[in-house]
């Protein structure tokens, strides 16, 4: 087995250790720092655009509340708005209602008057009339000329008998 | 897998871990040839420090593919060490990343054909483990100081015991080493010498016919597959033991 020569073994553990070391000595003092900071670096990269990412959803999030509770202030002012012109509403409603009410009834009230009126105006022309035709009626059968106030009278007292 | 051409005579299937000299160096006496293996460790060696430093250079927020493998093979090191040792493990990430890579590395080369496996040299993977043994103790001691001593006599163990558990501990203790650095090298000397042997078959049966050389054939491009998943598992489960050691070492079982 060559492996075994003892010839070699002096020579080879000295390169061995000179490469070795010089291996450790660049790993430890170059490579592995600069390797280490690299992802060191990538690490705080994401870490902090994480963050960013967090805050930004929590900002949005809170934004949303805002919009939310500004939309829930708006429906009610106008529920409120509403509900108060509807109010207003009615009740100009009921007073131009009130209004016409009055307003008709006087009219009805002037119209059953000047009813009236004619009625019993009416009645009164009947009355002359039934004593005018009463007078021609008794001057044309007997030729008496009843005067016109017995014929008034006569007219009246058969109206009230 | 070095699938070099079987030159003169030698067919060894271990021939393949043959340990030669590319450049001669003798400074004081000693001996320190760069070797095969070492040019090997050398190339891991560059092509980690290049691949954790070049793709990450752009620092972009949104990873291409490359930096998403720098930064995935970062954050599975460091995650097995979570799992495994907890916060108290960050000042080991380094060496147990340099670890993971290095091993992975050598394996992952190895994989390439007329390359060298590194860590099929059992001194490499010994050297290896011995570091994390010595380093694992030594982090025992600085944290508990002699109380160190008391992961030995594992605690609702009646006194009577002692003397029987303290040599199995102690013995568990410094077999660690030892089965650390023996596993990846068995693993990936075992693993080539096998890609070795069945891809020897395919010309030879493949020459009186056709059709038997497609049987090895198919073993060996299974098995390639195989010592691909093998070179990735032996590194993280050198890394994982490591893990182990240090968390027992810091926590005290």
């Amino acid at each position: 087995m060559p492996q075994l020569e003892t010839w070699h073994f002096l020579p080879q553990i000295f390169w061995l250790a000179v490469c070795f070391i010089t291996l450790y000595l660049v790993m430890a003092f170059v490579a592995l720092p600069k390797i280490g900071s690299v992802l060191a670096q990538r690490k705080e990269k994401v870490e902090s655009d994480l963050d960013a990412a967090e805050k930004a959803k929590m900002a949005a999030d809170s934004a949303l509340e805002a919009y939310e509770a500004s939309l829930v202030g708006a429906r009610e002012t106008a529920h409120k708005t509403i509900g108060e012109a509807a109010q207003a509403n009615a009740k100009a409603t009921e007073a131009r209602n009130h209004e016409l009410d009055a307003e008709v009834g006087a009219q009805i009230e002037e119209a059953s008057k000047a009813i009236n009126a004619a009625k019993s105006q009416a009645m009164d022309n009947l009355a002359s009339m039934a004593a005018e035709a009463a007078r021609e009626a008794t001057a044309k059968l007997i030729g008496v000329d009843v005067a016109e106030a017995d014929a008034a009278n006569a007219v009246a007292s058969v109206k009230e008998g | 897998m070095a699938t070099e051409s079987h030159g003169d005579g030698g067919h060894s299937p271990l021939e393949q871990f043959a340990i030669s000299s590319q450049v001669d160096l003798n400074v004081g006496g000693l001996a320190l040839h760069i070797t095969n293996s070492a040019v090997v460790m050398m190339v891991a060696t560059a092509l980690i420090i290049a691949f954790t430093t070049i793709f990450i250079s752009k620092r972009a927020l949104v990873p291409g593919r490359m930096q998403s493998l720098v930064e995935i093979s970062y954050e599975f090191v460091a995650n097995m060490i979570r799992d495994n040792v907890g916060n108290e493990g960050r000042p080991y990430f380094p060496f147990i990343f340099s670890l993971f890579m290095f091993i992975l590395f050598c394996n992952m080369l190895g994989m390439l054909p007329y390359s060298f496996t590194a860590t099929s040299q059992i001194i490499v993977t010994f050297g290896l483990a011995f570091v994390v043994f010595i380093g694992v103790t030594i982090i025992g001691f600085l944290k508990h100081g002699l109380g160190f001593f008391k992961f030995f006599l594992p605690s609702g163990v009646p006194g009577f015991l002692a003397p029987l558990v303290i040599p199995i501990e102690v013995l568990s203790y410094l077999i660690r080493p030892v089965s650390l650095g023996l596993r990846l090298f068995a693993n990936l000397t075992a693993g080539h010498t096998m890609l070795k042997v069945f891809a020897g078959f395919i010309l030879p049966l493949g020459s009186f016919y056709i059709l038997p050389g497609i049987i090895p054939m198919a073993a060996t491009v299974g098995l390639t597959l195989l010592e691909f998943a093998i070179a990735f598992l032996q590194a993280y489960v050198f890394a994982v033991l490591s893990c182990i050691y240090l968390h027992d070492a810091i926590h005290m079982h």
